[in-house]
């Protein structure tokens, strides 16, 4: 599936370069990248948390955390920061710290550049040489793609409310049993479709990366197709996918009736344990996008149910329908 | 940048701009010209024209002719196609979870059984 972040490997430099826009201004991105309480919500691959020791973002500053992975493996790290200027540029020498001396090390920049209110950030990681760069490439390209787009949701909402939408509701079950219900296709397709629509197809493949595309018919004939791409699946508190709707080769196509509609959304899946049969489900969509039309579509919508136009809407219902 | 060329998505990007909901609320109290219009707002009556092509290409407000002033007033079906799909969106979660809990009350019955 196609992101708004991308890679570069130059030919003549051992370098990995990771690059995106992001739909918040300059200061707030740096902001995120500098403290401990933001940034530990969203750095490394899709699955990955961390645990910070220690951040202290000057130069001779340390930044002493573990990542753990979504297969429960733990990866020391330490960063020594090198030149830190605020809200632009930082680099830094990287390896495991005293935990791991066998940790790779390398050096890595981070750049961020002001487009208007958006902010595109580049993250540059420099080996020792082209043949470690290759090979250290097939792992890490996928993880900062993924990194940048974990940073591009974490800061969206955060330049604006109305960049996510939430729903909650209790329900009386466990935790476990509300995962399971809300992520295998099995049970899926026995809920997640509006009422009245028949479903012609559901293929799921639940894994990180893994899609789940679906295919529903309207009573009299018509199709509507969406596809689904998950980033993490945790079980049983978390369930991060992408969403889009598709046609039925699972392409990506634009909503059938609102084609400024946003073409992709991460919507969150939190499972919060209330009790031992009573869990709360809160659904979060977020508009992590850079495009305009998308972006005033998706805040309109939103705007309008969270009731900031304050029954506008139904005022002006009302005097049309008196007139 | 997309095509706005269909009529769902032109109304929801007029509406999107905080200025110009104002603007249909005001109208909603009665017709209006462009001076009238811009006066509660801080902006030049060119502005505010702008404003009103958009909500007027968008089919939310109809401006007369004749008159030089072009009074301007709510279309009157202009609203209701932007109603029908927020209000299908707005419904679509709460009648999931409308559904996933009548389908946990199943698997739950089906287990004790």
């Amino acid at each position: 599936m196609s992101t708004l972040a991308f890679t570069t490997l130059p030919k003549d430099k051992p370098m990995i370069i990771t690059e995106r826009l992001l739909n918040a201004p300059r200061e707030l991105v740096w902001k995120v990248l500098t403290e401990a309480d933001h940034i530990k919500h969203f750095w490394g691959p899709d699955g990955f948390t961390n645990s910070i020791r220690q951040m202290d973002v000057k130069p001779g500053g340390q930044w002493l955390f573990t990542m753990h992975g979504p297969d429960g493996k733990d990866w020391p790290n330490r960063i020594i920061y090198r030149d830190v200027k605020p809200p632009s540029y930082m680099s830094w020498d990287h390896d495991g710290g005293e935990d791991d001396p066998s940790g790779h090390p390398f050096f890595g920049e981070l750049e961020l550049f002001a487009e208007g209110n958006k902010t595109r950030i580049q993250l540059r990681m420099t080996e020792s040489s082209i043949a470690a760069r290759d090979e250290v490439a097939k792992f890490a390209v996928a993880g900062g793609i993924q990194n940048l787009e974990r940073l591009a949701a974490y800061v969206a909402p955060m330049a604006d409310p109305l960049n996510r939408f939430v729903v909650e509701r209790t329900f009386p079950v466990s935790q476990q049993r509300l995962f399971e219900v809300c992520s295998k296709v099995e049970h899926l397709r026995n809920w997640m479709s509006p009422v009245g629509m028949k479903v012609v197809k559901a293929e799921q493949d639940l894994k990180p990366g893994g899609t789940y595309h679906y295919g529903l018919a309207t009573p009299d004939g018509r199709e509507m197709w969406g596809k689904v791409t998950y980033r993490e699946i945790t079980p049983h508190s978390r369930l991060v996918y992408e969403q889009s709707f598709s046609d039925k080769d699972g392409n990506i196509t634009a909503h059938p009736m609102a084609p400024t509609w946003p073409k992709k959304m991460v919507t969150l899946f939190e499972f919060m344990p209330e009790g031992p049969k009573q869990t709360k489900l809160k659904i979060s969509w977020i508009y992590s996008g850079v495009d305009d039309a998308e972006s005033a579509t998706f805040h309109t919508a939103h705007d309008s149910m969270s009731g900031g136009w304050k029954g506008s809407l139904d005022q002006l219902q009302n005097y049309l329908a008196q007139n | 940048m997309q095509s706005l060329a269909d009529p769902l998505s032109l109304k929801l990007a007029a509406l999107a701009d905080p200025t110009r909901r104002a603007i249909l609320q005001r109208l909603g109290k009665g017709t209006a010209n462009v001076a009238e219009l811009a006066k509660p707002f801080a902006m030049s009556q060119p502005a505010i024209s702008k404003h009103l092509k958009v909500l007027e290409s968008a089919g939310l407000i109809e401006r007369g002719r004749a008159a030089q002033s072009r009074p301007c007033r709510l279309a009157p079906k202009g609203l209701v196609e932007v109603e029908h799909w927020l209000n299908a969106y707005r419904a679509m979660w709460e009648k999931n979870f409308d559904r996933l809990e009548a389908y946990l009350e199943t698997l739950t019955k089906e287990e004790q059984s």
